[in-house]
């Protein structure tokens, strides 16, 4: 991880306008990512970590879909949100990567798997289609998949489930991007397999010095993996972290709530029960004017219930949107 | 199967009232007597049991001769054959029309959802389906023989013309008649498929790749939409042939359907056999055809 900054988001929001209402996904959000940084981004089901990691592709549904006015996302001095489409498939795949949660649903089950991998690669490189295979190849070898060159001929529905991811993480590897959204990876697959995806990953990382964002609700392989967290609740970010700062010193209360959720390894601990957090999330079809978590949260004032905080720096690089840290 | 089909059909054409040699005579003017039809009947062997003479059918059937029609007395497969290019040609080319327009505008229709154009082509969708195709046939007769007299309103060709010109002249509005409802249904079907499609996981992922929207939905959508229109066409094969039955009838097109028409009418039983024999077996092709298209589109068919 240097300290170039390659990727800025700025105040990001995305509504979805419906005609029975709107949902307000993301609500200003405003990071950065580093080159070679591994950004975790944790949170609850419905908390935008997916909708706000797609939108700086534009890979969400517009209509009904908004990226809202005052929303900019900057890669290399351009601001992504105003291309054209045009303009932004040239980023897709070749400078930003997607791996998708399912590898079940995420290929066309009826196109080859070496047919899926190159088309974004002779797109972007317009070489032909012997070279892009042959690179589709040495990357499927790299991903660990026995017998590449034959399992290009594959369908997905040969493929099993972790071979399948790995495919997905080759074919996202293709372009050489210089950022990968990691959308769950590991989600769909049994424990055995997510460790070896997890090893994959790190692999992947020191050898192509990617930046990764990684979303998940996996507190335990976001410690494991991440350099930074961003923890996030009804579409905002509540507090940002490096990653041993926000494990051993969570300042929000709603991040001390999910990590005094997680069962304990320790066998003296007495805890007998689980703790959880109380109540649901906020419904998000209001712009957001107060604290979201208020409702939930033990330790909010009057404050909280009239004002939005906003995400702000307490000690060095520790952010936190909360009133009472 | 064919077995089945031919015996129902057997006991119900013996279940109409009148059979062939009452039809040959006509209820006429009473100079036909009693005994004359009577004696008709046993010349033709109507008085045997229904079994006995399904089995004598049958029986000829299996020495491939599907028997001489009891109003004309010419071979039935002859017959068959000389009426068959037509019927083909009517119902081969309404397939093909109505596949490529129906599955065209059904795929444009779902790209552009909740657009003005995609709301009329529903509405448009959802009239012709509701039309009964002889009354579309029918009202092109009515406009287009006594209105605006543009196209020929029955048979194949002109009296004395034999172009190809004059043939698609004659074909136009049985087949536009005939395809109307397949086109809606069509498309109705596909835009259902293609949205399905559409919102899956890897169009997306087809997306985030970064190639063209044009690529998305041509290489990754349609092949995936078009699977269950295969089903669609496999079923519509035996429908397209009733509904030939009545287009022809129409138009007055030589084809089987117009032959099945005057079977029923004049209780050729014979003829009436051998033709339901034809249609069934089609069914059954079509029905193999279908099959056999899946595992030629669907990779996930041909390895299990």
């Amino acid at each position: 991880m240097t300290n170039k900054i390659i990727l800025s988001v700025k105040d990001l929001s995305v509504a979805f306008h419906k005609r029975d209402g709107s949902t307000y996904a993301v609500n200003g959000i405003s990071y950065d990512l580093h080159e070679g940084e591994t950004l975790g981004i944790v949170g609850e089901s419905g908390c935008g970590k997916t909708v706000s990691s797609m939108a700086l592709l534009k890979l969400i549904s517009m209509p009904p879909g908004k990226i809202e006015t005052g929303s900019a996302i900057y890669k290399d001095g351009k601001d992504l949100v105003a291309l054209s489409s045009k303009e932004l498939r040239l980023y897709r795949g070749r400078e930003i990567a997607v791996i998708f949660q399912d590898p079940m649903t995420a290929f066309n089950q009826v196109m080859t798997i070496g047919d899926q991998m190159i088309e974004g690669y002779v797109e972007h490189f317009g070489c032909t289609r012997k070279d892009a295979l042959k690179e589709a190849e040495r990357l499927m070898d790299l991903t660990g998949i026995p017998a590449a060159k034959t399992r290009l001929k594959d369908y997905p529905s040969q493929f099993s489930g972790g071979m399948r991811q790995r495919a997905m993480i080759a074919m996202a590897l293709m372009c050489k991007p210089s950022i990968l959204i990691a959308d769950e990876p590991t989600t769909a697959l049994d424990v055995t397999i997510q460790s070896q995806i997890l090893d994959l990953m790190k692999d992947i990382r020191k050898e192509f010095g990617t930046s990764i964002m990684w979303i998940s609700h996996d507190l335990g392989v976001v410690a494991g993996l991440a350099d930074t967290v961003n923890v996030m609740y009804a579409g905002m970010i509540v507090e940002s972290a490096d990653v041993d700062e926000l494990y051993y010193n969570p300042l929000h209360p709603y991040t001390k709530g999910l990590l005094g959720s997680l069962p304990s390894t320790d066998i003296d601990n007495d805890q007998k029960r689980l703790k959880s957090i109380g109540g649901y999330p906020p419904i998000l079809s209001k712009k957001i004017e107060k604290c979201p978590f208020a409702d939930r949260c033990s330790e909010a004032t009057d404050i909280c219930r009239h004002g939005c905080p906003s995400l702000s720096e307490r000690t060095g690089q520790h952010y936190v949107a909360c009133f009472n840290v | 199967m064919l077995l089945v089909i031919t015996l129902i059909v057997f006991l119900l054409a013996n279940l109409m009232p009148g059979d062939a040699a009452m039809a040959m005579f006509g209820s006429g003017d009473g100079s036909i007597t009693v005994e004359a039809i009577e004696q008709q009947r046993e010349n033709m062997g109507l008085n045997d049991p229904v079994l006995v003479r399904y089995f004598r059918w049958l029986g000829q059937l299996l020495k491939g001769d599907l028997g001489v029609s009891q109003v004309t007395f010419q071979p039935v497969w002859e017959m068959i054959q000389l009426r068959i290019g037509p019927t083909l040609l009517l119902m081969g080319t309404s397939l093909i029309l109505s596949i490529i327009i129906g599955v065209a505008l059904g795929i444009f229709s779902a790209v552009k959802q909740y657009s003005i154009a995609d709301y009329i082509l529903t509405i448009l969708s959802f009239i012709g389906r509701s039309l009964p195709i002889f009354f579309i046939g029918l009202i092109f007769v009515y406009f287009f023989a006594l209105k605006i007299p543009v196209f020929p309103t029955s048979g194949m060709h002109s009296m004395g013309a034999s172009g190809f010109a004059d043939l698609l002249k004659h074909l136009f509005l049985p087949c536009l008649s005939l395809s109307i409802l397949r086109i809606a249904e069509f498309m109705r079907y596909s835009r259902a498929s293609m949205l399905e499609v559409l919102n899956s996981d890897y169009i997306w992922t087809a997306r985030s790749k970064g190639i063209k929207e044009r690529a998305v939905l041509i290489k990754h959508a349609l092949h995936n939409a078009l699977i269950p229109i295969i089903t669609l066409i496999g079923i519509n094969i035996p429908v397209l042939f009733s509904g030939a039955i009545m287009i022809e009838q129409v138009f007055q097109w030589p084809g089987l359907g117009m032959l099945f028409n005057t079977a029923v009418t004049q209780r050729d039983q014979s003829l009436l056999m051998g033709l339901c024999l034809f249609s069934a077996i089609i069914v059954l092709v079509s029905n193999l055809l279908t099959d056999i298209a899946y595992a030629l589109v669907d990779p996930r068919i041909r390895y299990e």
